[in-house]
């Protein structure tokens, strides 16, 4: 009898360990799976739109995440970044930066976007928009790198017009 | 019929004969939208090709190796990073440029391709 007891209770705590191991059973409530990189991406984007960017970068990048605006500037890591947001050369007149997604698609950890970006006034009326396209490398749910490739002198123009 | 990916993955390797002109011939369609963002935009075969003749008469260019660092599909769109590669008849590199892509199919046809990249640097090249 008691051998018995022994052997059940050794079942019990394989199977209670066994089942706890299982990928994908989580028995926590709500639902905390891995986002997919699309989806990261599409989070991030949809998130760029407010306090200037600086949450998303917040949120999404690392210490070490490489942004590159091709033929513009690198910045490394999350301050960099947010002081590149924040430069004196940008115009005082953009308030914010929407990312409207035109094509989005994902080649193992990289995601390839097409986007417009609107930049915009506090009053919502548009300074100008830029079409774009940018790759996000990301590694669990964290942007590790991002590569912008646009038109600069259509930027430049954006900067002008505050003259 | 090819997946998107691999029509666009064989036009790219294409690519490299005769500064595009056969690839430009084979999967352009007479309506074809090429833009260069900021710098080009022609319609149809002869207009890319005219193109490609403008520039390796300005500056040299007589074939363009395509390096594909990233492809994806989205529908009937492929997206592309690229390491675009630009040499002189005699084989000499004159400049490479990163640079993405995005090309839109219709059956095994590219109906529209748009690539953005730093156009600066490609001023410089041709100012080289």
């Amino acid at each position: 009898m008691m051998k018995h007891a022994a052997v059940m209770t050794a079942v019990a705590i394989f199977v209670t360990s066994a089942c706890s191991d299982l990928p994908g059973t989580s028995f926590k409530p709500g639902n905390d799976r891995m986002p997919t990189p699309i989806e990261t991406v599409t989070a991030f984007s949809a998130a760029i739109s407010k306090d200037n960017g600086r949450t998303a970068i917040r949120r999404w990048f690392t210490p070490e995440t490489v942004w590159v605006n091709e033929g513009v500037a690198t910045t490394r890591g999350i301050e960099e970044a947010i002081a590149f947001l924040d430069r004196p050369g940008r115009s005082p007149e953009i308030a914010a930066v929407h990312f409207d997604m035109l094509a989005i698609a994902v080649d193992g950890n990289s995601v390839l976007t097409e986007r417009l970006d609107r930049f915009v006034r506090a009053d919502g009326s548009e300074v100008a928009a830029i079409k774009l396209m940018g790759i996000f490398e990301v590694d669990g749910d964290h942007i590790v790198a991002w590569r912008d490739y646009a038109d600069v002198n259509a930027g430049a123009k954006i900067a002008r017009k505050r003259e | 019929m090819l997946t998107p990916i691999e029509s666009i993955s064989a036009f790219c390797a294409a690519f490299v004969e005769d500064g595009g002109r056969p690839a430009i011939r084979r999967w352009f369609t007479a309506d074809t939208r090429w833009v260069n963002e900021g710098v080009s935009v022609t319609t149809g075969v002869n207009e890319a090709i005219a193109m490609i003749d403008s520039l390796e008469a300005s500056m040299g260019i007589a074939t363009v190796h395509i390096d594909m660092l990233a492809i994806a599909a989205d529908g009937s769109r492929v997206l592309t990073e690229r390491l675009d590669r630009f040499e002189l008849a005699d084989g000499r590199e004159i400049g490479r440029s990163m640079i993405m892509g995005i090309f839109e199919l219709k059956g095994d046809k590219i109906i529209e391709w748009r690539d953005y990249f730093d156009v600066n640097a490609m001023a410089n090249l041709a100012n080289a």
